[in-house]
């Protein structure tokens, strides 16, 4: 064995073919099964493509980094289920560009926000997150209700996501500008908001 | 004058100099955040610095700008030694070292405008991704160029690491950042939902594993036998360790994601490679060891090494702390707190930044010629705040995170949940700013550090460039 | 004062059995004895919200098992001393090592009357100085009581603080699984 390897750390060419079989094993083995697994791909009966208004607050909260301090992923433990509503499943993030699982929660988990709490409420909240909750430490986002939408991007964001399979209808995509004009940022990720946790 | 007789280290000084320049970036950042947690009034309602966008600018500025540096300088400096040739291609190196700064410093300021994919250490978009793989592949040409012209025949063990380094990264880098652009700045992934997290974690796990560990092992392996003045203890252990290990690191992902949508199986499979992990780790730890051995007179003269030899213990320590809370029913109380926090920072600061700080105290002086550090007092000050800063950050956040945990699942005696969401976020509240606390010892430290190197480098500027002669090769060794 | 007493220990000629039987024992049961009574008398608080009240049988049979929990580490540190010493002070025997467990674990078993109130924060802001003084006494005395030199006794230090923290973590994982299994705390997993 050693006399194999004074003969793979003589020669820098298999020194690197080497590391690359040794490191593919690992991914290949979590990853490509993954592919073929068609629970992890196939939808709950109530999943959809999110409209115009609600993909254009997702990537709100994409650029915000919600997903820094918000999970979105309740795990099947029972006090988890207690606090915040059913376990999270695969079939309803079929259509969830990227993920947003997060990986901390220095704010409570958002899997099943959607109808907890009124657009009033989400309105007062993101103004000033201690109106609403007073020793909240989440910072304020009052730009988002001055600021209108992006209008310039819808229609590529959904022609895109139609190529990777989301099922768009062509009439969708062309009303996407009308549907989203003269909307603020708060409105479209408060439209995001309400609809977390609803493809069960 | 033949320059291919001498080293080459213009651009190794220069990627120090960014090393330390990114480690206060970074690390201010990085207290900052701390800050706004208990102060959420310094976000001052701006977007740029808030705290969703400011802890990405953190962690690339922290992993890519301070590490990378870190690794690219050290990587030029030992493969040439390692090697007994000069760089291949300086020129290419040089493009490398700036390539580098240009492209951390482009992405981090994207995330704080908001353009982020959101994938954990892999936020950049599109176009940053692009770039640096291009910057990354011009790194694989000038080290691997190098292992290929080199003089001298074994390729020595820390070549393997910096080696696996560059491939894995490459490797975890693109398949990660495949992605479809719809603008100039922004994409889509080409994965979905869970397949997404696979990867992703994947790709994540697999970041600390190659940039942080195999990389400075890298460093570790060159360092520690040439402070210490004595060959690496045992080669048949360094040889299983490094094989061992790449294996095993890359299995490891899922363990991110326990008790989420995957498949059991995956969860269970992340969970054993976890534990057996330990041992690879462990074997480099005991190697390092036994390399000391003898050697015992070099931690009191010299206060680089003191910075290199607990960087050993914090090594040992993340690595058995990590498969602890890969086991799933650690990780039930562990996941999403500050537990996990914690972790990533006894191995960021206790061996990623203790390792860097005690090679580049080792190196800064032999690169400009002189002997000796401007001042040894201020480095010795430096270790024991940024030691007193590692510990009260960890043990500040045990005490939090295992709170949170508990406290997440506890029920009272009638089956309901005992604590609201707030109840547990005000607990926290203390832990916060005894953690705050020790940031700010160890940004101190890291400006002590800067301080030092750049009086060190005012002092012998006028010796500059240092001119190193390549040693000839021993008989029987050459290629 | 300290290098004086630690002097002393090193000149002294007690036995392992007398090292511990003698003085070690009964500062090992004040940290069980303190979180008995804290934990029955008053609950483990996280800082606000009800504390956590245990039964009589439950916070006595978590009691004992933190007792022989902190005698059989003090045994195993004490092995894992005389292991090492084999490197780094070859002089050393097992009554030395013992001393070294002996003196280093004083404060720390001292600072377990603080087990009176059950408050994770107050253990927390408690911690690092009592650390801090096993931690200087650890490095101050193992040059004199292993009969070894200064830059070797501050290596075999190192190496011992790294089993200590690690055997500080397996403790935390064994805690985590039992509470997860529903040994002393109701989770809902």
């Amino acid at each position: 064995m050693l006399k194999l390897h004074k003969t793979i750390e003589s020669n820098s060419a298999l020194l690197i073919f080497g590391i690359l079989i040794v490191t593919s094993i690992g991914g290949f083995v979590q990853i490509v099964p993954n592919l073929f697994d068609e629970s992890l791909h196939k939808g709950t009966a109530n999943v959809r493509p999110y409209s115009a208004l609600e993909l254009t607050g997702r990537d709100i909260y994409i650029r915000e980094g919600c997903v820094g301090c918000h999970s979105q992923q309740v795990r099947p433990l029972v006090a988890e289920v207690m606090r915040y509503g059913a376990a999270s499943t695969s079939g309803e993030g079929i259509y969830d560009r990227p993920f947003l699982w997060g990986s901390k929660r220095t704010g409570p988990d958002l899997a099943r926000l959607g109808g907890k709490y009124s657009d009033k409420w989400h309105e007062l909240h993101l103004h000033n997150p201690r109106s609403v909750v007073p020793q909240s430490i989440m910072p304020a986002y009052p730009w988002l209700a001055k600021n209108k939408v992006d209008k310039s991007i819808i229609v590529a964001k959904m022609q895109l996501l139609k190529k990777m399979g989301h099922p768009y209808t062509d009439a969708e995509i062309k009303q996407a500008k009308s549907a989203i004009s003269d909307k603020t940022e708060l409105d479209a990720i408060i439209a995001y908001l309400q609809i977390l946790g609803t493809f069960r | 004058m033949n320059k291919n007789l001498y080293y080459t280290d213009s651009a190794t000084v220069f990627l120090i100099a960014c090393t330390m320049i990114w480690a206060v970036i970074g690390m201010s950042a990085g207290v900052y955040l701390a800050a706004e947690l208990v102060m959420p009034h310094l976000n001052f309602d701006i977007a740029q610095i808030t705290f969703g966008r400011l802890r990405p600018f953190h962690t690339n500025a922290v992993i890519f700008g301070f590490g990378g540096s870190a690794l690219i300088a050290t990587a030029f400096y030992s493969v040439q030694r390692t090697c007994h040739v000069r760089l291949f291609s300086p020129k290419l190196a040089w493009i490398v070292a700036i390539g580098w700064q240009i492209g951390v410093a482009a992405g981090v300021s994207s995330l704080l405008m908001g353009y982020t994919s959101s994938k954990e250490y892999a936020e950049f978009e599109w176009p940053i991704d692009i770039a640096v793989t291009i910057v990354w592949v011009s790194f694989a040409i000038v080290f691997f160029g190098t292992l290929a012209t080199r003089k001298i025949r074994p390729i020595y063990v820390s070549n393997w690491f910096y080696g696996a380094l560059i491939i894995v990264v490459a490797m975890l880098h693109i398949v990660n950042n495949l992605a479809i652009p719809y603008s100039w700045m922004q994409s889509y992934p080409i994965y979905e939902g869970t397949q997404d997290a696979i990867v992703q974690w994947w790709y994540g796990h697999n970041a600390v594993g190659f940039f942080l560990t195999a990389g400075f092992l890298g460093m570790f392996y060159y360092t520690l036998p040439k402070q210490a003045g004595r060959p690496v203890w045992s080669y048949r252990l360094s040889v299983i360790a490094f094989w061992a290990f790449i294996y095993t690191y890359i299995w490891v992902g899922p363990h991110h994601l326990h008790y989420t949508s995957i498949p059991d199986w995956l969860m269970t499979v992340a969970m054993v490679m976890s534990v057996i992990l330990i041992l690879p780790s462990w074997a480099t730890m005991v190697n390092a060891v036994m390399t000391m051995s003898g050697a015992w007179d070099k931690l009191r003269t010299d206060p680089g090494m003191k910075f290199v030899v607990v960087s050993m213990i914090f090594y040992a320590m993340s690595t058995f702390e990590g498969p602890m809370l890969a086991i799933k029913s650690v990780n039930v109380i562990s996941h999403y707190t500050d537990w996990t926090v914690g972790h990533v920072h006894s191995g960021a600061l206790g061996w990623n930044a203790f390792v860097t700080f005690g090679t580049l105290y080792f190196l800064v002086p032999k690169l400009l010629g002189t002997t000796e550090l401007f001042s040894k007092r201020l480095a010795n000050v430096h270790f024991w705040i940024a030691l007193m800063g590692v510990l009260l950050y960890i043990v500040a956040l045990w005490g939090s995170g295992v709170a949170q945990g508990v406290m997440n699942l506890a029920l009272n005696d009638y089956g309901h949940l005992n604590y609201s969401f707030i109840d547990i976020m005000l607990v926290t509240i203390p832990y916060h700013w005894i953690r705050l606390v020790g940031g700010l010892l160890f940004l101190s430290g890291a400006l002590l550090m800067t301080y030092n190197l750049y009086r060190t480098y005012a002092a012998s500027k006028s010796a500059l460039p240092v001119l190193v002669k390549i040693p000839k090769v021993h008989a029987g060794n050459e290629i | 004062m300290i290098q004086a007493s630690i002097k002393r220990l090193a000149d002294s000629q007690y036995s392992p059995a007398q090292l511990f039987f003698g003085f070690s024992v009964w500062l090992i049961l004040i940290p069980p004895i303190s979180a008995f009574y804290g934990t029955y008398q008053y609950g483990w608080s996280m800082g606000i919200g009800e504390p956590i009240r245990l039964s009589l049988a439950e916070s006595i049979s978590i009691s004992i098992f933190y007792a022989l929990a902190l005698m059989a580490a003090w045994f195993v540190t004490a092995l894992v001393i005389k292991w090492m010493a084999s490197i780094y002070a070859p002089d050393a025997n097992l009554k030395d090592a013992f001393a070294v467990v002996t003196l280093v674990t004083t404060p720390i078993m001292l600072g377990g009357i603080a087990h009176i109130y059950p408050s994770v924060l107050f253990h927390v802001i408690v911690i690092p100085p009592i650390f801090a003084l096993s931690g200087y006494l650890l490095f101050a005395s193992i040059p004199v009581l292993l009969k070894t030199d200064y830059d070797r006794g501050v290596f075999m230090g190192c190496s011992l603080l790294g089993y200590v923290v690690t055997g500080f973590l397996c403790f935390l994982g064994i805690i985590s699984i039992a509470w997860v299994q529903g040994i002393g705390l109701n989770l809902g997993v």
